[in-house]
């Protein structure tokens, strides 16, 4: 399947049970943001705290309260956007959201309860996401106690119309007078 | 020339009777004579004692004659038609008919004929039933004889004014099957005939779009029918709503998520086809997204196309 075709594709889409790889994808962008985040507060926090104590003083924070930081980090950063827009920023970058079964939005009840057992999956081992390929409505163990799916939710048609646009432009004569006219100094 | 080609001369074998002849000539003259002077002596007492004295003693003659004249209207008839007989030939023969007719007036003799009493003794229904009329009909050249006719003569000589003032116009509408005559016309051979431009340039559009209610118009319309016929790919590629279109969203990060997003959405739909074949499923009979989902889906798909039509294509 050729780069074209597979655009074309996707566009026709949303609103589709979203793929494992994407689903994927998305996690580890959130991950990354959600890890980032935190290490971008805790160092901040440190930093402060450094500054402003004397210098014998240091901070010493025990792992298991940073790691229960981190889990409420995590818990905050997935529940709260999954209960109100159905959407992380790691999704929002793959163009999915999380609706309940029948594709109503998510409430604040589904959003915790999957944020809750999110966990579940990696707790079996991976056997948990199978059901991301293997179920009829791609959900996972914690969809399914959520009674929750995830969907392609990306402006398709607008994006649709970027790539038939991007395609179209250099043929257009007013496109090409435009172009012409932003860069009169580039040569031809 | 013998004594039988003079007229009037007795013929030879009548010797036999000329005493008779001579009696009744003496007779024919007395009687004559007689006649005369009774006429002239007219009906005096002499004149009627003479007349008696005279019938008296010519009784014997007035047997005698009686008894000729008999003979003669026994005799006579085939005399006379042996004599006509004979004499006819030469007469015709002495007459000229074209002299005859010449001398004929022909319109004194018209002017005596009652034309009108000619005619009411003339049976026309039985003259008619004796003539062969396709026959007659078939004898006749009517192309000869339309040629011959200047139609545009007749045609002059036609007052159409008096002519279609006696047509009566509503019943001559009635009769006409109008669906008939539509279906007979050839209406695109028309309509190219028609100088649309010259057509328009008379109708006030002005006053006719004033007229239409567009409120009206525009609420039997269906909108989200209309939009979806819409072909937005050729829209967006041949105006210049592409050009705006990437003029304005053609930012690298824009068209980076794109790529991502349909790379993701590539490799979604090769993993799952694998997964339905493994697991032997029909792809067909899969839900392929949420019900609110998918019934929405089609306003926001750009082909219009629905999903089950999708995958069945």
């Amino acid at each position: 399947m050729t780069d074209i075709s597979q655009r074309e594709l996707g566009v026709t889409q949303q609103g589709h049970y979203a793929g494992a790889v994407s689903r994927l994808v998305a996690f580890c962008c959130d991950q990354a943001i959600a890890t980032i985040c935190f290490s971008i507060a805790t160092a901040s926090l440190t930093y402060i705290i450094v500054v402003i104590t004397p210098d014998n003083y240091k901070l010493q924070l025990p792992p298991t309260l940073v790691t229960c930081l981190y889990l409420f980090w995590l818990f905050i950063y997935y529940s709260y956007p999954w209960s109100t827009s159905g959407k992380t920023a790691g999704m929002a970058i793959l163009g999915l959201r999380v609706v309940q079964r029948d594709g109503s939005q998510t409430t604040l009840r589904c959003g915790v309860l999957r944020t809750l057992m999110f966990p579940l999956g990696f707790i079996t081992f991976g056997l948990g996401f199978i059901g991301i390929i293997t179920n009829r409505e791609h959900q996972a163990l914690y969809d399914r106690i959520a009674k929750t799916t995830v969907v392609y939710d990306w402006d398709a048609r607008g994006a649709r119309l970027r790539f038939l646009a991007r395609n179209a432009a250099p043929s257009s004569p007013d496109y090409l007078e435009s172009q012409a006219i932003d860069s009169p100094n580039e040569p031809a | 020339m013998t004594d039988e080609d003079v007229p009037g001369t007795p013929p030879d074998e009548g010797d036999d009777d000329w005493g008779v002849d001579a009696a009744l000539g003496a007779a024919t003259r007395a009687a004559r004579a007689a006649t005369d002077v009774a006429s002239a002596v007219g009906g005096s007492a002499p004149a009627r004692l003479a007349a008696a004295v005279a019938k008296r003693l010519t009784v014997p003659l007035a047997k005698e004659g009686h008894e000729v004249r008999e003979r003669l209207v026994t005799d006579a008839g085939p005399v006379a038609r042996d004599a006509i007989q004979r004499v006819t030939p030469g007469v015709i023969d002495a007459v000229n008919i074209n002299e005859v007719l010449a001398a004929i007036d022909m319109d004194a003799l018209l002017d005596r004929i009652d034309i009108d009493r000619l005619v009411g003794r003339v049976d026309v229904g039985v003259i008619v039933s004796k003539v062969d009329v396709n026959e007659l009909v078939q004898g006749v050249d009517v192309d000869g004889i339309v040629s011959r006719v200047d139609v545009a003569a007749v045609v002059e000589r036609v007052d159409v004014d008096s002519l279609i003032s006696k047509v009566n116009l509503d019943a001559l509408l009635e009769r006409i099957d109008i669906g008939l005559l539509l279906d007979r016309i050839d209406l695109n051979l028309l309509l190219t005939k028609i100088d649309l431009n010259e057509l328009l340039k008379n109708v006030d559009l002005n006053a006719l779009l004033e007229n239409v209610d567009l409120d009206a118009l525009l609420d039997g319309v269906d909108m989200n029918s209309l939009v979806n016929k819409l072909d937005i790919d050729s829209l967006v590629r041949n105006t210049e709503i592409g050009s705006l279109i990437a003029q304005s969203t053609s930012g690298i990060a824009g068209e980076a998520l794109d790529v991502v997003r349909s790379q993701g959405v590539g490799l979604d739909n090769f993993l799952s086809r694998w997964a339905n074949r493994v697991l032997r499923r029909d792809p067909i009979a899969l839900p392929v997204g949420p019900p609110l989902l998918i019934e929405l889906a089609p306003l926001a798909l750009p082909s219009g196309q629905s999903d089950s039509e999708k995958a069945q294509s």
